[in-house]
């Protein structure tokens, strides 16, 4: 396995360290990397002396550990990510597989080196904002989040601001429209920056609605709710084992385990679960060995109705329509 | 507003109805918006000869005038308009509901053109004259941003991203069009362009003719054709060709008439197999089929 350490920042004197622990180097704006390992496009750009961005789209043909080390504390990093493929999240030495995890949009503080496994054959598709700590804040203050919060949640002695979320659907649009440009023509550093401003204007539209919430995450306490997903996706065709038996298995009380888990990932226990079942629903039925109904009791829905329920609640179609849409 | 060499944003027209702001160094952005009611200090005043200005017009690119209640005049128009900031005053935009102005200055887009060999091509005094219709990757970019609130705070980052997203599409249509004139005199440019949007107001009738059209711009006639296709790429009467079936297309769509010939008469083609050909020829599918007939 190839294990790459590298840190990020707002300045880009860190592209060049990338390029070298990746086995290649940096020409212009690119990052080349040899074949063997990955192949695609590995793109940074200052925009302004307070937002980078990166644009990752490549094609991984080797297991990838990626430990990031960063040395600023000036900054957090926004990350959209699209990748295919099983993602492996690593904490304190042990690997917790979030390959079902489906969350695309991370918001971490600079100080929390996160480290994690891109597997061969996984499509990475990711941009990655980082912006100075203090552009954020004047972003976040606009929204009407108090001082006082603000204060709390930037208070590096305590904690390190971590959010994961899906994206919205929006902002997958802005990404979506970004792909059909050309990496290296003419006008692809303006609609990288466009991109960068309309996905920050985007993430702020959901602080507002709260649909993204800012907080603080103790490392500790991350640990506990990643295990805990872990296993929740391991039985994720069965039936949800409960608040009781998770709040157990993660040594806290019922009380804490449900507003922890809230406020790591902003849903609850069950609604994750629920999500990744459907999301799974949706790639069997994508696959076509399966009728909605042998899926609704392969996956331990209750009936059959129930599945074609939920799943339109949560596509906005029906299985059926979903099907016949491949 | 133009003063001299001097431009102001247009201060007068635009007061309590705009939001103005820069994007980047050399990059401004202006949105006239008659229903906004923030009002924004316009007190910017740059120097005329630096800047392009690219102006974008969402409200309908063809305006149906009643007069008399029987008559009816057709004015059309193109949505998009790029010109050296000293020109501006050959075009009336028309401020109507909703604008989108980005300023350019001159050396930050001739940093964005590709010369013939693929490097930029250099030097400011080059003419820029760009109009047409809105593409329509523009167009929803600007569409999306006129939906947002600008007491939002995410307006400010919004705006700042839409409008780099608009210069990268006219950094691309300029380079697909090869739009760069060279120096070309400023009287004669806007002369030209008070022939093409005269053109533009007499879609109903017959093309004017040349002779008349070089007399309008006070040429020659070969100077006037030679300038004319210079700047809009192709000779007045195909232009006024091709704008004549851009009007037929949506007076087809409009439901306003009974039968395809009625659209045919309304814009002097009077025998139906022409219209149908030149339609067929300029659109790849016949009149009838995009027809949409009057239900009353």
């Amino acid at each position: 396995m190839k294990e790459v350490i590298y840190r990020f920042g707002v300045e880009t004197d860190w592209v060049e360290e990338l390029a070298v622990n990746l086995g290649g180097f940096v020409r212009g704006n690119f990052i080349i990397v040899p074949d063997d390992i990955l192949t695609g496009t590995y793109y940074t750009l200052q925009i302004s002396e307070n937002i980078t961005v990166m644009l990752v789209d490549v094609i991984y043909h080797q297991d990838v550990l990626y430990k990031v080390r960063n040395i600023k504390n000036d900054f957090a990093g926004i990350y959209f990510n699209l990748t295919e493929g099983d993602l492996v999240h690593v904490m304190d030495d042990i690997s917790r597989s979030v390959g079902r995890w489906n969350y695309n949009l991370a918001i971490t503080d600079s100080q929390l080196d996160i480290d994690f496994v891109i597997k061969s054959g996984s499509k990475s598709y990711g941009i990655s904002l980082f912006l100075k700590k203090h552009i954020l804040r004047e972003y976040l203050s606009k929204t009407g989040i108090l001082d006082e919060v603000l204060n709390r949640v930037f208070d590096q002695k305590q904690n390190t601001l971590l959010h994961y979320a899906h994206m919205s659907s929006n902002s997958w649009h802005i990404i979506n429209e970004f792909r059909k440009s050309t990496p290296g023509s003419i006008s692809f550093n303006l609609l990288l920056s466009g991109l960068a401003y309309n996905l920050l204007a985007d993430c702020l539209d959901n602080i507002m609605k709260r649909e993204i919430m800012i907080s603080k995450v103790l490392r500790t306490d991350l640990a506990m709710i990643l295990n805990s997903q872990t296993s929740l996706i391991k039985k994720q065709e069965g039936i949800f084992p409960g608040i009781t038996s998770l709040a157990a298995e993660a040594n806290m009380s019922a009380t804490k385990y449900k507003k922890l888990y809230k406020k790591i990932t902003g849903q609850t226990p069950n609604a994750f679960f629920l999500n990744n079942k459907l999301e799974l629903a949706r790639d069997l039925l994508g696959s076509g060995q399966y009728t909605i109904r042998e899926l609704a009791e392969k996956l331990n829905f209750t009936s059959t109705s129930h599945l074609s329920e939920q799943f339109k609640s949560y596509f906005g179609m029906s299985p059926k329509e979903y099907a016949a849409s491949l | 507003m133009a003063t001299g060499k001097q431009i102001s944003i247009p201060h007068d027209i635009a007061q309590g109805c705009s939001y103005f702001m820069e994007v980047m160094p050399g990059l401004m952005a202006l949105v006239v918006d008659f229903t906004l009611q923030r009002s924004v200090e316009l007190n910017q005043v740059v120097n005329a000869e630096d800047f392009y200005i690219a102006y974008y017009d969402l409200s309908d690119e063809i305006d149906i005038q009643k007069i008399n209640h029987s008559k009816v005049n057709y004015h059309s128009k193109l949505g998009m308009i790029v010109v050296d900031a000293t020109l501006k005053s050959s075009y009336t935009p028309s401020f109507k509901m909703y604008s989108f102005w980005l300023l350019i200055a001159k050396p930050l887009l001739q940093k964005y053109l590709l010369g013939s060999t693929g490097g930029p091509k250099m030097g400011q005094n080059n003419t820029i004259v760009f109009t047409s219709h809105m593409d329509s990757r523009t167009r929803l970019c600007i569409l999306k941003l006129r939906t947002r609130n600008y007491n939002d705070p995410s307006f400010e980052l919004s705006l700042r991203g839409t409008s780099l997203q608009v210069f990268a599409y006219l950094v691309e249509r300029i380079n697909e069009n090869d739009l760069v004139l060279g120096k070309l005199s400023e009287l004669d440019t806007a002369q030209i362009i008070k022939t093409q949007t005269y053109l533009m107001e007499q879609l109903l009738g017959a093309f004017p003719g040349i002779d008349f059209l070089a007399y309008m711009a006070g040429m020659s006639i070969s100077k006037y054709k030679k300038l004319f296709k210079r700047i809009f790429k192709e000779s007045p009467n195909s232009f006024f060709i091709r704008e004549k079936l851009n009007l037929a297309q949506e007076l087809l769509k409009s439901g306003n008439f009974n039968t395809i010939n009625e659209v045919g008469n309304e814009l002097g083609y009077l025998k139906p197999g022409y219209f149908a050909a030149i339609y067929k020829n300029q659109f790849g599918q016949l009149p009838g089929e995009v027809f949409v007939k009057n239900r009353l």
